[in-house]
């Protein structure tokens, strides 16, 4: 009787033992995605919506708290440590990819001291924020007006040497140079900014179009057109004085060699032919559109035969269409138009004898 | 990529201005929220809780704008811009959209996506009477449902709610320091968003068991119009430099006993040529006369 006595209480206290130590399982279909570095849960389970309608709060706040629990469970899961005698779970980095609020900063060009710095391992030393002067017997800040204020105890005067001109102040020479440097510091300043900017900007065609200042790569420039601008191509062309040998310049093309790899040339051979018979459109307009929106103008037809014309020219041209059975002379076809080997192509030239 | 020519002339302005450039690492995303000419009681009130969920990270600005952002966003960009924010939310209210919300967020202070919510059924936090959760509390974002990732403009709506609620990242997080809940289900429908508080209580292991309890701001939403990024400009947005990434760590590994250990790979030897004999700087003084001695020599 005892023994049934001491064994109800016990399993009566351990039954109430494990009602208050509730259960932490929460059992899903399909297990949910985690991303623990942003606590984030995400539940792919589908929901009953007949049972949803009976009791939408409910249901809800029953969703909520398995998925939390689920959530917590893979938190509590990570190892922990103790910071200023508060136990802190250490998140890994979140794994959804989330926009960004500005671009990656790019890296900065240097300026020229940093440049020289880099180069000869001259490193920033930290400076104290005041220095013991001995005339004044005081410590004068760095910089600021107290140091202005101790410039001028200490320079209060100024030794003028007897050939000295009269007319010359020895104090607003001072001030003046002062204003120089200052000057001088403020004009390397917007020089690296300028030349930040130069290189930051994307290289452009050397423009030959007349300046007041060409730039040395113009110059350049227009000395090698100049100087190729000949029947020979400039092959024959004598150089200036000073003239360093114009070099070829530009990408040089790449020919395969005749006799070599055979696995190459079968492998490129087919590569054509599936292109060729493939049923891809040979244009990919959205790589098209995508490099149009990120450098307008690039795609630009550069060619000939398509340059800008003026308003009036393109009107002219217009014009032309507009009358019946005009033929283009480039269109036109005739024996005589052709001459061996070369096309003679005249722009917007005179119409001879071409009925309206 | 415009270039600063004046130099900032108060060390207090050199800072914001650093403090605005674009890092490798960003800050938290400031969330502007603006009240529409036309805001009703609701979706006022929405906005100015979704305020209180992130005061730390964002601003409210109570004065009437009459913007339309799905005619001219331009405005709200240049206030993203003035005071540097990347996230808003706008409301209004007519009779065409009634209770209308507006989340979206920026990328270079340039729209890139907001989706316009309807609010139905919006129980407020002053509404629920009971304690809430400490200002900054990271919460918890649950999001169920499968149409969260069957459907385009749900999968952006769920970037952008991350985004939104998500607070600072953090690496560090106490044990008792998850207090708050976002639940965000998608069914019939509706995104039905409800907000807990979390209460733990023991369960014999070491993983608490967890109660929800509702402190609102609870609401149906209903997504209306949404305009939503292009692809590349979305790609552009999510890139990340690679000073950002994780670096691998090479040849490391650790034993048993926890210590790191590391693999040294050997050229080929030439075992008649190998060093044996230790030259004479590397002997041992085995006593100071014989330092001595040597250094005689």
């Amino acid at each position: 009787m005892a023994a049934s006595i001491v064994q109800n209480v016990l399993s009566k206290a351990a039954e109430d033992e494990a009602e208050k130590l509730k259960s932490i399982q929460v059992d899903k279909v399909v297990e949910l995605e985690y991303d623990v570095g942003n606590l984030l849960a995400y539940d792919i389970n589908d929901i009953d919506v007949n049972q949803f309608r009976a009791d939408k709060e409910a249901y809800l706040a029953n969703l909520s708290r398995d998925n939390v629990q689920l959530l917590i469970n893979q938190i509590f899961q990570l190892p922990t440590i103790k910071v200023d005698n508060e136990v802190v779970i250490k998140l890994p980095s979140a794994t959804t990819r989330l926009p960004r609020a500005k671009p990656a900063p790019k890296e900065k060009a240097l300026s020229k001291w940093e440049k020289y710095a880099k180069e000869k391992g001259i490193t920033q030393r930290k400076k104290s924020k005041a220095t013991w002067d001995e005339e004044l017997q005081k410590w004068v800040p760095r910089f600021g007006f107290k140091k202005a204020l101790a410039e001028k105890e200490k320079n209060w005067v100024v030794e003028v040497p007897g050939n000295a001109k009269d007319d010359v102040d020895p104090i607003a020479l001072r001030k003046t140079k002062k204003q120089e440097s200052v000057a001088k510091n403020e004009l390397q300043r917007l020089r690296n900014i300028s030349a930040r900017m130069q290189k930051s900007k994307t290289k452009a065609k050397i423009s030959l179009e007349p300046t007041e200042r060409p730039t040395a790569e113009q110059l350049n420039r227009s000395v090698f057109i100049a100087h190729t601008a000949t029947a020979s191509v400039g092959k024959f062309q004598p150089n200036l004085k000073e003239q360093k040998p114009v070099l070829k310049s530009g990408q040089k093309r790449h020919f395969d060699p005749l006799v070599g790899d055979i696995k190459r040339e079968t492998s490129k051979s087919l590569d054509i032919l599936n292109k060729l018979s493939s049923k891809k459109p040979k244009l990919d307009i959205d790589k098209a559109v995508n490099r149009e929106l990120n450098t307008p103008g690039s795609l630009d037809y550069k060619g000939k035969g398509m340059e800008k014309k003026s308003k009036t020219q393109l009107k002219k041209d217009l014009g032309k269409r507009k009358h019946k059975g005009t033929k283009d002379k480039k269109m036109s076809g005739k024996k005589g138009d052709r001459s061996a080997g070369r096309s003679t192509v005249k722009k917007g030239g005179k119409r001879t004898g071409n009925k309206n | 990529m415009s270039v600063r020519i004046t130099k900032p002339k108060t060390h207090r302005g050199k800072r914001m201005l650093a403090k605005r450039e674009p890092k490798i690492v960003e800050l938290a995303k400031q969330a502007l929220m603006l009240r529409g000419s036309t805001a009703s009681v609701t979706s006022l009130q929405f906005v100015k809780d979704l305020y209180s969920i992130k005061r730390m990270q964002s601003t409210y600005f109570g004065q009437k704008h009459p913007y339309n952002p799905f005619e001219d966003v331009k405005p709200i960009e240049e206030l993203t811009q003035k005071y540097d924010h990347s996230l808003f939310a706008f409301c209004s209210d007519n009779k065409k959209r009634p209770n209308n919300v507006i989340l979206g967020r920026m990328f270079d202070h340039q729209l890139l996506d907001m989706i316009e919510f309807g609010v139905e059924q919006f129980k407020s936090l002053t509404a629920i009477r009971n304690a809430k959760v400490m200002d900054g509390n990271k919460p918890c974002l649950i999001f169920s449902g499968d149409v969260w990732h069957q459907n385009e403009e749900y999968s952006k709506c769920k970037s952008l709610l991350i985004d939104f609620f998500r607070g600072e990242v953090v690496e560090q997080v106490r044990l008792a320091g998850f207090e708050h809940a976002l639940s965000f289900t998608a069914v019939d429908g509706k995104i039905f968003l409800r907000s807990y508080k979390i209460l733990m209580t023991k369960s014999g292991t070491k993983t608490p068991h967890i109660e929800l309890e509702e402190i609102g701001p609870s609401a149906d939403l209903v997504i209306r119009r949404t305009k939503l990024a292009s692809a590349d400009l979305f790609k552009r947005a999510c890139r990340t430099p690679s000073a950002a990434k994780p670096k691998k760590v090479k040849n490391m590994s650790k034993d048993v006993f926890g210590s790191k250990l590391g693999r040294i790979h050997m050229p080929r030897q030439d075992y008649r040529k190998l060093q044996v004999k230790r030259g004479r700087a590397l002997r041992t003084e085995k006593s100071p006369k014989k330092a001595s001695k040597l250094s005689k020599k």
